[in-house]
């Protein structure tokens, strides 16, 4: 009890290092936690099946020519049924899913609109889904689709939702069932699950020649011993369906569901990036406390001394200090429940899609996990050295010996501060590159029209009422979009060897120009029988734009003529490299997308659209608009919004390493006051005396930002891996990163000691 | 060389104020070789930091060398004071961790001078208080006397035209106090002008007139 008084009493005594000590927990505490609450998050995806563990997703890897394409989720429809039926001693049961998208829904005169999966009859079982009502094999009969509890109470409240109508655009269905939801953390989120035959009985289903569009899932009786022996069962599967081609072979793998989200590029990559921070923060946070607490060694020691004078053993300093380390940790504990509440009130959409995905209830233990961590450190090294200090040196200036071990502490404090500074001026700069890389067409001046069900009258209607509105410039139509990317067919060559998939479109006459798509050469196709390419596409056939002009090609077996080349454009996004690409004639065809040019202000121009869509459209069709810029903005929002994380967490380390820095030079000044008394008589001035003490913290901070940019570096580049497109002069970023970090250090040491080193020497010569 | 008219000097805190000097006037002509002495608190070294422009007057006028001094800024105190007046303390205030030549280099490096020139005028003044040999040694391998000497051949080095010594046998032995008060007399019958605080009588018969305060006042001078 006593050791709690005293441990009060000293907290409460030194009430400014107290209030810093809990601040600078408190801020590390919070961000550590946020920090670590995103890779649970991340790390956490499709864990609300049954039995997630035994739930597998089938993946796809194609061969041509011995080239290995990247592994795709996309299969072949029979693939999962294949499994279950010919590899009946490990799989229980298999199912195909199609994830649709959002799907807009009337119910009387109410929108019900939410993201529609089609499946089969197998989904339920497999995947471990409750069904709350409603017959499981329903699904499998026309019209009948089925909501998710969640989708159920948004639209209709407490009412059951059985046999409700839905009307999709002319098309009746009605609700046969309602599942229990899996939640957001999910590769496959659905608010409606539909009958995948009925959904797309125009595509190939049940063939294994192409139409590799299926999610395949299976449910295994138990985990295989070799994950590479059960792939090669599978490919087995896939090769006795599929036999291979010359060119063409396939292989066939299955991963955890849950390593689908997890495991993939960018995710993988945010997680390391985010860990390394997280790890830092942790580190720097306990080892500043522990830096505030040695620096004040030499003002305690003398308390100290006069407790051991009076019968204090070592273990009753020891536990006085970790008593005062817990209650600095509960206040940090408090402090951080304050910074919850308002990131969650104020700042949520800035870091997090939706704050309380990340941040719930059952991610305490990360609060807890991270306490406790903070906890070793920051209090076992401090009380371990209070309770070691001699009774016999405390009544003289005991800081002196303590000198190397505040400088390996302000070391790792600096490093880390680079460390982070140097992720941070790569993720800003690479943010700035994918939003203002020429993407190879207008973006800025393009609004997308998303119209799928006309007719072809409909369609030249809506196009002659876009040109005719005043601030449009042009108008053309396309299948897909530039980021979209598109669909892929095989190129082959005059004698029929495949060579390579392209990404392909069908376009107007008038896309090259309305897009802004630079010609290089020939010219539009004047009909089916010709195609336009890109640069890339003309590399991958060993030509150029000069040569391709004319040279005939096969494009999903069907010969056509190369008429044109244009200039590179994005198809997909900066993940990805370049793509080849094919335009066909689209001039015979009804297109979803109108591509709008819209005139200066563009802004202005996008608003007078959107508004007059209800009006051109008829108010009973939902129509969809976007400005490429704002979709692109919104590609790369998980980027933006881990700018965001990283800028928050410099900030937060900056300020903890200020704190770090106050405490160690307040210290230093105390232990040199005589010497600068000394010097300031002999004629140094305040400014010299600066740059005596700024030396010394320049000689740690040194050596300190050159590790931390170095690691910066290397964990930076890790994180750069994941895109295709990456900013210029990397190198030249990380010099003025490492300067910039040492400048703020300095710059920060010479305000907390201009004060100390402009006293009168003469008190402090009087002091002595 | 000194005029000193009516100065006061006032320590405020926010209880309590002190007044340490209450309107003293002195003069010191160049070359002279004044003692100042007084029970402890009567002022005196309150009245040697102001001469010796480590502290500001709360009032009063000091002029030095024909030029008032006593409202200067810091920074101009610290200018005026680099290479024009040495001090010598009680306690010695050499820099531990410094060494002999070092400690005595301190006040050629703040006025800019060159290190081949420093190292030349560290090595004359060592061999003027015989400590040639002790240059590399650190403070805590001296004795006082031998810290009292560096300390002086600090304050001299650059030939200041004031020394200003407060206590500078306090600390020691009777030896060693009149090897340094004998040093202290050679270095003014060369052209120093030195006051000094002292307590002891002995150490004030070195000088050529004596001042003594009282409660911060002029009570007293005595040409010896």
């Amino acid at each position: 009890m006593n050791k709690i008084r005293y441990a009060f009493k000293t907290l409460s005594a030194y009430r400014s290092s107290t209030a810093i000590k809990i601040l600078s927990l408190g801020l590390g505490l919070t961000m550590c936690c946020f920090i670590f609450a995103r890779v649970a998050h991340d790390n956490s995806f499709d864990s609300k099946f049954r039995d997630p563990s035994s739930l597998y997703q089938l993946w796809m890897q194609f061969s041509i020519d011995g080239k290995e394409l990247p592994v795709q989720q996309a299969c072949l429809f029979p693939l999962a049924g294949a499994c279950a039926d010919e590899l009946s001693d490990i799989v229980s049961s298999a199912t195909v899913v199609n994830p649709l998208g959002s799907k807009e829904f009337k119910n009387g005169g109410n929108i019900v609109e939410g993201d529609l999966i089609v499946t089969d009859s197998m989904f339920f079982e497999t995947m471990g889904v409750e069904l709350i009502c409603g017959d499981p094999k329903a699904i499998t009969a026309d019209g009948g689709i089925y909501i998710s509890d969640v989708a159920a109470k948004k639209y209709f409240g407490d009412e059951s939702p059985l046999d409700k109508d839905l009307y999709y655009g002319e098309y009746l269905l009605s609700v046969k069932g309602m599942f229990k939801s899996w939640g957001e953390e999910t590769t496959l989120h659905a608010d409606f699950i539909g009958n995948i035959y009925e959904w797309c009985g125009g595509y190939r289903i049940n063939s294994w020649d192409g139409g590799d569009r299926w999610y395949e899932y299976i449910r295994l009786k138990e985990i295989p011993e070799s994950a590479d022996d059960f792939n090669k069962k599978i490919t087995a599967v896939l090769l006795r369906h599929n036999p291979p081609t010359e060119s063409i072979s396939i292989k066939g793998m299955a991963a955890p569901i849950r390593d689908t989200y997890s495991g993939s590029d960018q995710v993988r990559h945010m997680t390391l990036t985010l860990s390394i921070l997280g790890i830092a923060i942790l580190i720097i946070t306990s080892l500043n406390y522990v830096l505030l607490c040695i620096s004040s060694l030499s003002r305690r020691a003398k308390a100290i001394g006069v407790h051991k004078c009076n019968g204090a053993k070592a273990g009753t300093i020891y536990g006085m200090f970790i008593i005062e380390t817990c209650l600095v940790l509960l206040g940090a504990l408090l402090l951080g429940a304050f910074f919850w509440w308002l990131a969650n009130r104020f700042a949520q959409e800035t870091i997090y899609d939706n704050f309380a995905t990340y941040v719930s209830f059952d991610r305490v233990w990360i609060v807890l996990a991270v306490t406790v961590l903070i906890f070793i450190i920051a209090a076992l090294i401090p009380a371990n050295i209070f309770s070691k200090v001699p009774v016999s040196q405390v009544f003289r200036r005991y800081t002196e010996k303590k000198y190397g071990w505040k400088h390996a502490l302000l070391f790792i404090e600096f490093a880390g501060a680079a460390l982070v500074s140097g992720i941070l001026v790569i993720v800003l700069a690479q943010y700035n590159t994918l939003i203002n890389t020429n993407p190879g067409f207008d973006e800025d001046h393009i609004a997308l029209v998303y119209n799928p069900s006309n007719t072809k009258e409909e369609s030249e209607a809506l196009l002659a009422s876009l040109s005719g509105l005043p601030y449009v410039e042009a108008v053309t139509k396309s299948q897909y979009y530039p980021g979209s990317g598109y669909s892929g067919n095989i190129i082959s060559n005059e004698s029929g060897k495949k060579l390579f998939s392209t990404r392909y479109d069908y376009i107007g006459e008038n896309y090259i120009d309305v897009m802004g798509i630079k010609m290089l050469n020939g010219s539009f196709p004047k009909d089916s029988s010709e195609v336009i390419v890109n640069e890339k596409f003309t590399e991958l056939i060993d030509m150029t734009p000069e040569t391709a002009v004319g040279k005939r090609i096969h494009f999903g077996g069907d010969p056509v003529f190369i008429s044109g080349v244009i200039e590179d454009f994005t198809t997909g996004n900066y993940y990805q490299p370049q793509q080849p690409f094919l335009g066909n004639n689209a001039e015979k065809y009804t297109l979803r997308y109108y591509n709008v040019k819209l005139s200066e202000p563009v802004m202005e121009s996008y608003m007078k659209l959107t508004e007059a869509m209800p009006e051109i459209l008829g108010t009973s069709k939902s129509v969809h608009t976007s400005l490429f810029s704002n979709m692109k903005i919104e590609t790369y929002s998980s980027v933006a919004q881990f700018r965001s994380l990283v800028v928050i967490a410099t900030i937060l380390l900056m300020l903890i390493c200020a704190i770090g820095m106050t405490g160690y030079l307040s210290d230093e000044m105390r232990r040199r006051q005589r010497e600068i008394a000394i010097r300031k008589v002999n004629g140094a001035s305040t400014v010299s005396i600066v740059k005596l003490i700024c030396r010394a913290v320049l000689v740690t901070a040194l050596p300190a930002v050159i590790l931390g940019t170095a690691a910066a570096w290397y964990f930076s580049s890790l994180w750069l891996d994941q895109f295709a497109v990456t900013l210029d002069g990397l190198w030249l970023k990380f010099v003025l990163s490492g300067i910039l970090t040492v400048l703020i250090i300095m710059i920060v040491a010479a305000a907390l000691i201009i004060r100390r080193a402009s006293a009168n020497p003469v008190e402090n010569l009087k002091s002595e | 060389m000194i005029k000193v008219k009516d100065l006061k000097k006032i320590f405020r805190t926010s209880e309590i104020e002190t007044s340490a000097l209450n309107g003293v006037n002195i003069d010191v002509n160049e070359g002279e070789f004044v003692a100042v002495m007084g029970p402890s608190g009567c002022g005196k070294s309150t009245l040697l930091n102001i001469i010796g422009l480590l502290d500001n007057p709360t009032s009063g006028t000091y002029m030095l060398d024909g030029k008032e001094v006593s409202g200067l800024k810091e920074n101009e105190r610290t200018n005026l004071r680099k290479g024009n007046i040495g001090f010598v303390f009680q306690s010695f205030n050499l820099i531990d961790e410094l060494t002999v030549a070092q400690n005595i280099e301190l006040p050629l490096t703040y006025l800019g001078i060159s290190p081949s020139e420093r190292k030349q005028m560290v090595k004359l003044v060592l061999e003027r208080i015989n400590m040639s040999h002790r240059q590399n040694h650190y403070p805590n391998q001296l004795s006082g006397g031998q810290q009292q000497r560096v300390a002086i051949a600090r304050a001299v080095v650059a030939n200041p035209k004031i020394l200003l010594a407060d206590e500078p046998t306090g600390n020691l032995d009777s030896t060693n106090g009149k090897e340094v008060m004998e040093l202290l007399g050679e270095l003014n019958s060369k052209g120093t002008t030195i006051v000094m605080v002292t307590h002891s009588a002995r150490d004030a018969a070195y000088a050529h007139r004596t001042i003594n305060l009282f409660d911060g006042l002029v009570v007293a001078e005595e040409h010896l």
